[in-house]
């Protein structure tokens, strides 16, 4: 078994998959502020007996997650997601990836990632946008893709921004738009802001992936496939692409190398201790992380200079 | 004494302290740029100035306060916004109450570049010194450039990560120390020992990036977040061959061969130059396809039109990956991480 660790700024994923990349077991959590808590429920999760060979990590707390399970391989999130989506349709052209807080597009080729790109400022073309609305207009997001799916006709709300999208929503509801239009005009709206900024001029070509957390929401799928006028196909576990991509890259390393250092499932059951502090030796004023275990510290990060560093 | 500062841009503050003390001037360095530098600058300036002009602000707020009265650029008069820097900044400072003055260095074909040359004193002090100093702040700047390109080759081969980082600092160290023009024409072989010292381990493939965008932002490494030097520790050998102050300095006057050939290169995609390097971007970018790179990474600051342009026009005429990056001081280092990793993946990847 392989087992895959995503740690994103919301959600932390983790999957244990056997030799045919079949998921076995697996975990979705919200991050809630807390990743470490949220690494060690997840693999309390997905905890078995069967024996563990590999260990792979990604996401924007690849790091941290390493750092706690001691992985074979540390992959950032677009490497992962491409090879997840890959396995999974041999020949895609395009992945699409709306997650919480970050977004993404990939493009392959013959199985090969060819081209990306990806947001990090704006919130418009992601999951926190509809969280935002959602909460907004006091509808729980889960049923946000069933309500968009009846509307008839959806309004269309301007939004290049999500500060725009909300005063325009506003004014929408006022008109007296119902509520499925609204969330309809949602949608298209995330999905436009998604095509103009993360998207931006790249050949979407079929068969798309469409992955991430978004993705099983179907208002989403259907606006996105309407707006690019093609289908899109949402895989079984679009939540846990990112994981998927991690345990096979553990997978691949661990052809050349013998033994896991996996540090095994009981640090679900460890305590690790997180200290930060401001270096003030010069004006770069980084801030320093320490993860300690029982007294041992396990790594430190965020110094530009490398003093902090632990020597390996 | 009147006390000279300069930006910080790579290593100037090293190569022009030679001269500017032979001008009898005491020379300020500028605190090395950190983010205290950036925070300064993005404070003051407009906030859609393009950034260099923030980090350059920054520079000179902190050097005014250390004791500087004359604040020297390179400039000139366009043909971008880099033609309003020495006003700018000369404002914005006005307003700030700091009284020092801002110089602005071009060659002198013009009235006012020779005006300014005529106020810092360079018509009046002793030619032959001035030819002397000269010299050694030239001679600086080779070595460093060589270091620098022998770091290039290294980083992607250490066994001991950021070996070569270090000796780079330490050749700063020396050669800024160093005023004998003799001692610093044998100091080239003591700096390709320092180099061959370091242990490597030569049993992998590597991957080949050319560097090209903005001549500040790729030389200042503290605003493009190490670029070239992660490149090199993620097994990419960098090629900076676009991009260097030597190459700035001979290829504005029309003196560089290689430059040349790039602006004849571009032609049939852009005529003029836009400003920045977009001309360089966009010739040099075709040249590493035609030498079979794996890659091109496209450094530029948020607010630059020059370089979109470029980067517009490269979308079209290059076939080989191009990883853009825009820097700004929002911009945070994870992000350019994952994307400088996820880059250097897809070109293995593509080479498997
Ligand atoms: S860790 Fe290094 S770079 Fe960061 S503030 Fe301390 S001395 Fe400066
Ligand atoms: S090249 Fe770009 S960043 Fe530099 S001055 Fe011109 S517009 Fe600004």
């Amino acid at each position: 078994m392989w087992l895959g660790v995503d740690v994103g700024s919301v959600s932390v994923d983790t999957v244990l998959i056997n030799d045919k990349i079949e998921v076995f077991k697996s975990a979705y959590l919200l991050t809630a502020g807390m990743p470490i808590e949220a690494i060690k429920e997840g693999l309390r999760k997905s905890r078995d007996s069967v024996p563990v060979l590999g260990v792979g990590t990604t996401g924007s707390g690849r790091e941290l997650a390493a750092v706690l399970t001691n992985a074979d391989i540390v992959k950032n999130e677009i490497t992962a997601h491409a090879i997840a989506a890959a396995h999974f349709v041999p020949d895609v052209r395009t992945v699409i990836e709306i997650g919480g807080q970050d977004s993404k597009i990939i493009i392959l080729k013959d199985g090969i990632p060819v081209d990306f790109a990806m947001n990090t400022v704006c919130a418009a073309g992601t999951g926190s946008f509809l969280d935002h609305q959602a909460q907004r207009l006091g509808i729980p997001i889960e049923k946000f893709g069933q309500l968009a799916l009846q509307s008839k006709s959806p309004a269309r709300i301007a939004g290049r921004c999500t500060v725009f999208a909300e005063s325009d929503m506003i004014h929408k509801q006022q008109l007296g738009y119902g509520i499925e239009d609204i969330i309809a005009g949602l949608c298209k709206s995330l999905v436009r802001n998604y095509l103009v900024n993360v998207a931006k001029g790249k050949p979407i070509l079929p068969p798309i992936v469409f992955q991430g957390g978004v993705a099983s929401n179907e208002g989403i799928r259907k606006a996105l496939e309407e707006e690019l006028g093609m289908k899109v196909f949402v895989p079984t576990y679009n939540k846990l692409m990112g994981a998927i991509g991690a345990a096979m890259l553990a997978k691949k390393v661990m052809k050349d190398k013998r033994k896991t250092s996996f540090r095994g499932f009981d640090i679900c059951d460890m305590e690790f201790n997180t200290q930060s502090f401001i270096c003030e030796d010069c004006p770069n004023t980084c801030e320093i992380v320490k993860i300690s275990s029982n007294g041992k510290v396990l790594a430190t990060w965020g110094s530009r200079c490398g003093k902090w560093d632990l020597s390996k | 004494m009147i006390k000279v500062s300069v930006p910080n841009m790579n290593v100037v503050p090293i190569v022009v302290k030679p001269v500017f003390e032979e001008l009898g001037y005491e020379f300020i360095a500028p605190p090395k740029m950190s983010r205290k530098t950036i925070e300064e600058g993005a404070k003051y300036a407009p906030e859609f100035a393009c950034f260099p002009l923030k980090a350059v602000l920054g520079d000179f707020i902190l050097a005014s306060r250390k004791g500087a009265e004359y604040l020297v650029i390179f400039g000139g008069t366009g043909p971008c916004r880099f033609g309003w820097y020495g006003s700018t900044l000369q404002i914005i400072l006005k307003n700030l109450g700091i009284p020092a003055k801002v110089f602005v260095l071009d060659f002198p074909t013009e009235k006012w570049a020779r005006d300014t040359f005529s106020i810092l004193g360079i018509n009046g002090s002793s030619v032959k010194k001035l030819i002397h100093s000269g010299l050694i702040a030239l001679k600086k700047l080779r070595l460093i450039e060589l270091a620098q390109e022998l770091a290039r080759k290294i980083r992607p081969f250490e066994v001991k990560i950021g070996e070569s980082d270090k000796t780079l600092q330490k050749i700063y160290k020396i050669v800024d120390n160093e005023n004998s023009f003799i001692r610093l024409m044998k100091m080239k072989n003591e700096i390709k020992l320092m180099f061959e010292g370091i242990n490597k381990n030569s049993n992998h493939e590597l991957i080949r990036i050319g560097l090209v965008g903005e001549l500040y932002m790729c030389l200042q490494e503290e605003l493009n977040m190490w670029t070239e030097s992660k490149l090199g520790k993620l097994g990419a050998f960098v090629d900076r061959s676009a991009i260097g102050l030597w190459k700035y300095v001979t290829g504005d006057i029309g003196l560089n061969f290689a430059h040349r050939r790039a602006k004849r290169i571009a032609y049939p995609w852009l005529k003029w130059h836009a400003g920045g390097e977009s001309i360089y971007s966009i010739g040099y970018s075709l040249i590493f396809e035609r030498k079979g790179y794996d890659g091109v990474v496209h450094i530029s600051p948020l607010g630059c039109m020059p370089e979109i342009v470029a980067q517009t026009i490269m979308e079209k005429c290059v076939n080989i990956p191009i990883l853009n990056l825009v820097f700004d001081e929002h911009t945070g280092e994870t992000g350019v991480n994952t994307r400088l990793e996820a880059f250097c993946d897809l070109l293995k990847l593509r080479k498997e």
